[in-house]
């Protein structure tokens, strides 16, 4: 089986203390996989230049278990050079289990899915930035004009 | 006077590291329509909710305006809210300060620009109508302004307009309306709305953007463009903060009267941005657009205006892994021709079927009409499904 780099953002302010993150870290070291629980990704990826590799220089792929993708899947998969898959355990676990032994289990099923996904996930791609272009050739031109004069 | 409440979220300080929150809030509180700004960590938390719910219960605001991320990231979430207040949801307006301002700009600037993005979804929630009778959720149109000169019937894509026999009115078929706006953008007298789509609205979110730093540019972007935007933000990719985008559903409900109006306050640019020639979604929307930009561009000239202050630009391309063909298991029978939305799929001259990959925006119906299996997306093969179904069984 493909081993993979488990990244588990364990931020109390957005998981809160219901789940057992350490066991859960146990669970899959078990089974071979390389996990880091991070105090708070957020404060890691907010600045990308400082953005230091948590695992280093392993080509082995990511799953990052935390928000859900909708927050922030590309940001988080730009970051990282090879293929990454996010394992929503924010929004589908720790904010819609009461108790705690069900959402240890959910959160583990839910992060046993990335690490099945993540094997056929292709590395991100960074997309060109057309949109800069063309708004900074459109900006200059407008500057060129001068404000409008229904504005004088 | 409507009572708005002002929600900014700090998004776990992605938002508030850059943008200054005691400025905006000092900045926003002034207001006339401001009722009370509160101050949240994520918004879309069970604790952020409980805060929000607080605002609205105990300041009786009877509109909110949520400063966070984009709203195609948690929008729907915003709006589920405005339904557990009882608000009708076109009194929840989110504002996008995170991909499109905190992401993009450095601090000064996205501060300034935070301040005149929170003025516009301010004037916009407070011009907001409860159109809570339009529960058929479609385009609606204003019989008593409404002139019968039919021009909604003839460029509805989806031909859901039609003439009723009794008084020669139009009316809409809720069952066919997609609500892509089109109707909305060619009415003559704009007395077409879609239930949260709403030209005095749009109009009302100009003014301020008429006061910020020259050149001021309004960006009209379709879902699509808008999406591109945000993705700019989320891979840390800068661009001007001189444009302050609105999303609208489709540049096809682009109403010239908007744009009129927007010359009229003295916006320095407008710029729409939609898709490329075959790409638009609503089927004719983009072309539409083009269409009344140059005629509206003919009048700018009239009035001793350069005409490329209204400007349309094609974004949506090449921001999306596009599908791909394996030529060795692809029979050549042109379903995924007939189903693509966008027109990506081309045929060859050696008769071979390739994705255009700026077209493709990875939806993947050829690939489920594909009976051979000969399409692939990038991230979502049969493999992948299936192992995740394993996957899912064996727990």
């Amino acid at each position: 089986m493909q081993k993979v780099n488990i990244l588990i953002c364990g931020h109390k302010e957005c998981l809160g203390d219901k789940m057992d993150l350490p066991g859960i870290k146990k669970h899959f070291q078990k089974k071979g996989h390389r996990v880091i629980i991070h105090s708070n990704f957020c404060d890691e990826i907010r600045d990308t230049k400082e953005f230091v590799l948590p695992f280093g220089d392993s080509v082995n792929p990511v799953v990052f278990a935390g928000c859900s993708p909708l927050v922030m899947e590309r940001r988080i998969k730009a970051l990282f050079d090879v293929p990454v898959e996010i394992a929503n355990i924010r929004e589908q676990c720790a904010w819609v289990y009461e108790k705690s032994d069900i959402a240890d289990k959910h959160c583990i099923d839910i992060i046993e899915l990335a690490i099945s996904n993540v094997k056929y996930t292709r590395q991100f791609t960074h997309p060109s930035n057309i949109l800069s272009e063309r708004l900074a050739k459109y900006v200059s031109l407008i500057e060129e004009f001068g404000p409008n004069p229904f504005k004088i | 006077m409507s009572k708005v409440g002002v929600v900014l979220c700090r998004c776990n300080s992605h938002i508030d590291s850059t943008i200054d929150f005691n400025t905006l809030s000092e900045k926003i509180a002034k207001n006339k329509n401001v009722h009370a700004v509160i101050k949240v960590n994520m918004a879309c938390s069970p604790r952020g909710k409980e805060a929000i719910a607080e605002l609205a219960a105990q300041e009786e605001v009877d509109r909110l305006v949520v400063a966070a991320c984009s709203p195609l990231a948690k929008g729907a979430i915003f709006k589920v809210y405005a339904a557990d207040f009882h608000m009708p949801k076109q009194h929840m307006e989110v504002v996008n300060l995170r991909e499109q301002c905190a992401w993009v700009h450095d601090s000064e600037s996205a501060t300034k620009k935070a301040v005149i993005l929170l003025k516009m979804g301010v004037a916009r929630v407070a011009k907001s109508k409860d159109v809570g009778n339009w529960n058929l959720n479609c385009a609606h149109i204003n019989e008593i302004k409404c002139d019968k000169c039919k021009r909604c019937v003839e460029e509805c894509p989806n031909n859901a307009i039609s003439l009723r026999e009794k008084d020669g009115y139009p009316q809409v078929n809720p069952d066919l309306c997609q609500k892509c706006g089109i109707c909305v953008g060619g009415c003559p007298l704009g007395v077409i709305s879609l239930p949260e789509f709403r030209l005095e609205e749009i109009s009302a979110m100009l003014k301020p953007v008429a006061k910020a730093d020259s050149p001021a540019v309004v960006g009209m972007f379709c879902e699509f463009a808008y999406e591109e935007a945000d993705v700019m933000g989320q891979v840390g990719e800068k661009y001007s903060p001189n444009i302050y985008i609105i999303k609208v559903p489709c540049t096809g409900a682009v109403n010239m009267i908007m744009v009129n109006d927007a010359i009229a306050e003295g916006l320095d640019g407008i710029l729409v941005a939609g898709c490329n020639a075959s790409q638009c979604q609503r089927r004719k929307g983009n072309e539409l657009a083009t269409c009344r930009i140059e005629n509206c561009q003919q009048s700018l000239e009239e009035e001793f205006l350069e005409k490329e202050r209204l400007t349309y630009i094609s974004l949506g391309e090449g921001f999306v892994a596009p599908a791909g063909i394996a030529q060795e298991r692809c029979t050549g029978c042109g379903q995924c021709l007939e189903v693509c939305p966008y027109g990506a799929i081309q045929v060859s001259p050696d008769g071979k079927y390739e994705v255009y990959s700026s077209a493709c925006r990875g939806c993947g119906n050829c690939a489920g009409v594909c009976r051979p299996g000969a399409i692939e997306l990038p991230n979502w093969s049969d493999e992948k499904i299936l192992a995740a179904l394993d996957s899912i069984l064996a727990g």
